[in-house]
């Protein structure tokens, strides 16, 4: 990437380079690369060191707690992290609901929750979907009603990653039942412990658990944990998801899949070379390429935001484009692995046995898990809509 | 699945899948053990493509099939290709009429189950070449090496291995899987089932299957009929994802108005129609092939390879379709996409039978 090879920036990649090869522990790094399903000391234990160096919250400002960093800076920290198999960052807290809080919040909101979103004191999720809204979110149901300085909710959230080892959930809430659907939502924050919320874990098809459904009964909330004004919350929602969906292009991870399955082909000791049958190199390179588009409308968007231009239609094509491209590699992996794909608690084989090989630990999980790469954070038919809408109005 | 079914197979196919409907619980819900195998048996399911005078039913490819397609629909576990279809096929194709009346009882009556050590790690689904060495030592054959990937390995009584004899000669051993020499390595397959390694280190034959004579080309036959069998399944597991696709697409409403009423989302279920149409009549026609035993491996390859692909394209439609609910363990589409996956990665996927057919002269040169 000419872009990113500036002297500067390659200082700064060594920089980062450096410092995960002494500071990211082995067994995380092979947790991280062969389970789709992480636990909250893993994440908050990754968190916690990069926390201690600075970098716990990569896109934000200094000001809050940030690095700084330029959007080629973030993009090459990024690389580096997936080309080490560091944890991905929980995106809840630093992703979601910080920036909505360092816009958004007041003074006092900032001061209470965007050090311990940077320190991962409190791990966050997120309540957006319910049983009834999933692409159309606008229509969710769970109500908040006035009740002197608090809230009182009721209702429930589905598909809530991480809730069950969460402090905080950010919620859309209905506060106008007559208004228009996207008029009438506010934006909460609300503390897990407090009385009136339970977590009913799902199992996904990959047999893991980090979803999970939460209800919320008679729960009161106070009115000083409301972002922004009642009845406003839609804008601030817009604003994450459209935040949320620069990297999740997440073209520096599947550059690592990509580089895995590599590997894997390539191990394969009698026999087919699977990279030299021709069939399978063009898939790979096919891929490769696409991954290489996405890296550059990436680093341009991230670069583009950096100049405080408006994204169009952008976010929508990298979360698009790119959980289609990262599903169909893990695709081809499958492919390759052939057989090898059939056996899947890989945790528990026997060592040594060369009828297991380890290299195919965790790719099939990782394959089904990330079916759901193109329904979560807005589903590709809702992406197709947003760029549709940004065509024909 | 078949255009034109006589009286007797379309009581045979309503009969297996009524029994499933009432009895085959589903995977949520499901409890194994082999008081199943027994009642295969009894519905003389396990005799189905045994020869009548081997005390089977003398069913062709059409009749497994016809099974198959039942056992995809209702998501069956029972690794019944390992012992009915690959074991019993290969004793029937290769053994001695002892061999084959003693066996092929025992295998009808739900006796003993069998397994069929094929492939090899490192070697994808190659296995012209087996590594694992048949060896005579104090006056006894033994074996040696590893067979992965096998099918039904963990609760076998006998397992079949293909093995190079000091001759180099590939010949088909038998071991006993509790005896000596003899380990297996189980673990959990993708579609919640059993795959095993066995690691054979001096284990001592029990019998070579038939003469000693090169047996590759009776196990390719077997194979043949193997695909179809997996083909068939995938068939009846896709149809069954497909309707419940359409199903959810009529019940579920968002921005006030019924799935099935996007077009965008109509589309995407009329691509799933047209695969499961095609791949329905090309494995009904590899099903004649191998019944009539003519171009049955060019059949049975080009069944594999498109349904291998067509079943992995319409159970992630089927997900997608249904959003979050579809990536639950709850509800059966996960269920039908991970046995799809075991489907294609059994006996070769896609890419392997894409090659194989060049292999195999149908692509000019």
């Amino acid at each position: 990437m000419n872009l990113l090879s500036k002297p500067e920036l390659l200082e700064f990649r060594a920089e980062v380079r450096g410092f995960l090869s002494e500071n990211l522990p082995a067994e995380l790094s092979d947790r991280a690369s062969c389970h789709a399903h992480l636990s909250r000391e893993d994440i908050v234990a990754w968190h916690k060191i990069l926390y201690r160096r600075g970098w716990s919250a990569p896109s934000w400002p200094k000001e809050f707690g940030g690095p700084g960093w330029s959007g080629a800076q973030r993009y090459i920290f990024e690389e580096e992290c997936a080309a080490a198999d560091a944890p991905v960052l929980s995106p809840f807290g630093i992703t979601m609901v910080g920036p909505v809080i360092y816009t958004f919040g007041t003074p006092a909101q900032k001061q209470a929750f965007l050090p311990k979103i940077v320190s991962m004191d409190h791990v966050w999720c997120q309540g957006f979907s319910e049983p009834g809204s999933g692409s159309d979110l606008a229509s969710l149901s769970t109500r908040a009603v006035s009740d002197g300085d608090d809230y009182v909710v009721n209702g429930t959230k589905i598909w809530t990653s991480e809730a069950h080892y969460s402090d905080w959930i950010f919620c859309l809430v209905r506060t106008d039942q007559g208004a228009k659907p996207q008029s009438g939502i506010t934006f909460l924050l609300i503390d897990l412990r407090t009385p009136g919320i339970s977590v009913r874990p799902i199992i996904s098809i990959d047999g893991g658990h980090s979803l999970n459904q939460v209800f919320f009964e008679d729960v009161r909330v106070p009115k000083g944990n409301r972002i922004g004004e009642e009845n406003r919350g839609w804008t601030y929602a817009k604003f994450l998801l459209s935040y949320e969906r620069i990297l999740t292009a997440d073209a520096a991870r599947s550059k690592r899949r990509l580089a895995r399955l590599k590997e894997i082909a390539s191990s394969f000791a009698t026999g087919w070379l699977l990279t030299e049958a021709p069939c399978v190199a063009k898939r790979i390179a096919a891929l490769e390429i696409e991954v290489m588009a996405l890296e550059s409308l990436t680093i341009d968007t991230l670069l583009k935001d950096e100049r405080g231009e408006a994204l169009a239609v952008e976010p929508s094509i990298l979360k698009l484009r790119g959980s289609e491209v990262l599903q169909r590699i893990l695709e081809l992996t499958c492919d390759v692995l052939g057989p090898d794909a059939l056996a899947y608690e890989h945790r528990v084989l026997p060592k040594g046995n060369a009828a297991f090989p380890t290299y195919a630990a965790g790719r099939v999980e990782e394959y089904l898990y990330r079916r759901a790469a193109t329904i979560y954070g807005g589903s590709s038919e809702v992406q197709h809509n947003i760029i549709a809408k940004a065509i024909f109005g | 699945m078949f255009q034109e079914l006589s009286e007797e197979r379309r009581i045979l196919s309503a009969s297996i899948d009524s029994w499933l409907r009432a009895n085959y619980p589903l995977p949520a819900a499901r409890q194994h053990g082999p008081a199943n195998w027994k009642q295969f048996a009894e519905l003389g399911w396990l005799a189905l493509a045994i020869p009548s005078s081997c005390s089977g039913l003398g069913g062709s490819a059409v009749d497994l099939a016809l099974l198959a397609e039942a056992f995809g629909r209702y998501l069956v576990d029972e690794p019944y290709l390992a012992t009915a279809v690959l074991c019993a096929g290969l004793i029937e194709a290769c053994g001695s009429d002892e061999q084959r009346t003693t066996w092929l009882a025992e295998i009808a009556a739900g006796d003993r189950t069998w397994a069929f050590g094929l492939y090899e790690p490192g070697t994808q689904y190659r296995y012209g070449e087996p590594a694992v060495i048949a060896s005579e030592a104090a006056g006894r054959t033994i074996l040696s090496g590893t067979k992965s990937a096998v099918e039904g390995a963990a609760i076998a009584d006998r397992i079949i291995i293909l093995a190079s004899d000091p001759k180099g000669t590939r010949g088909l051993f038998i071991v006993d899987r509790w005896g000596e020499g003899v380990r297996v390595d189980t673990v959990g397959s993708v579609d919640g089932r059993q795959i095993s390694a066995v690691v054979l280190e001096g284990a001592p034959v029990l019998a070579r299957l038939g003469a000693a004579a090169d047996k590759i080309s009776s196990i390719d036959d077997v194979l043949a009929r193997a695909l179809v069998f997996l083909c068939a399944q995938a068939v009846g597991a896709m149809q069954a994802t497909y309707d419940q696709t359409v199903d959810y697409l009529q019940t579920r409403k968002q921005f006030s108005q019924r799935l099935s009423d996007f077009q965008v989302l109509r589309h995407r279920v009329v691509d799933m129609r047209v695969e499961i149409e095609l791949c329905r009549s090309l494995v009904a026609a590899a099903a004649r092939a191998v019944e009539a035993n003519s171009n049955h491996l060019i059949a049975a390859t080009s069944a594999k390879a498109m349904v291998g692909k067509a079943g992995r394209f319409v159970a992630q439609q089927a997900i997608q379709l249904h959003g979050g609910m579809g990536m639950t363990d709850e509800l059966c589409v996960g269920h039908y996409l991970k046995r799809l996956m075991a489907i294609d990665a059994t006996l070769g996927n896609a890419d392997f039978h894409e090659r194989r057919f060049v292999m195999l002269g149908q692509v000019a040169q």
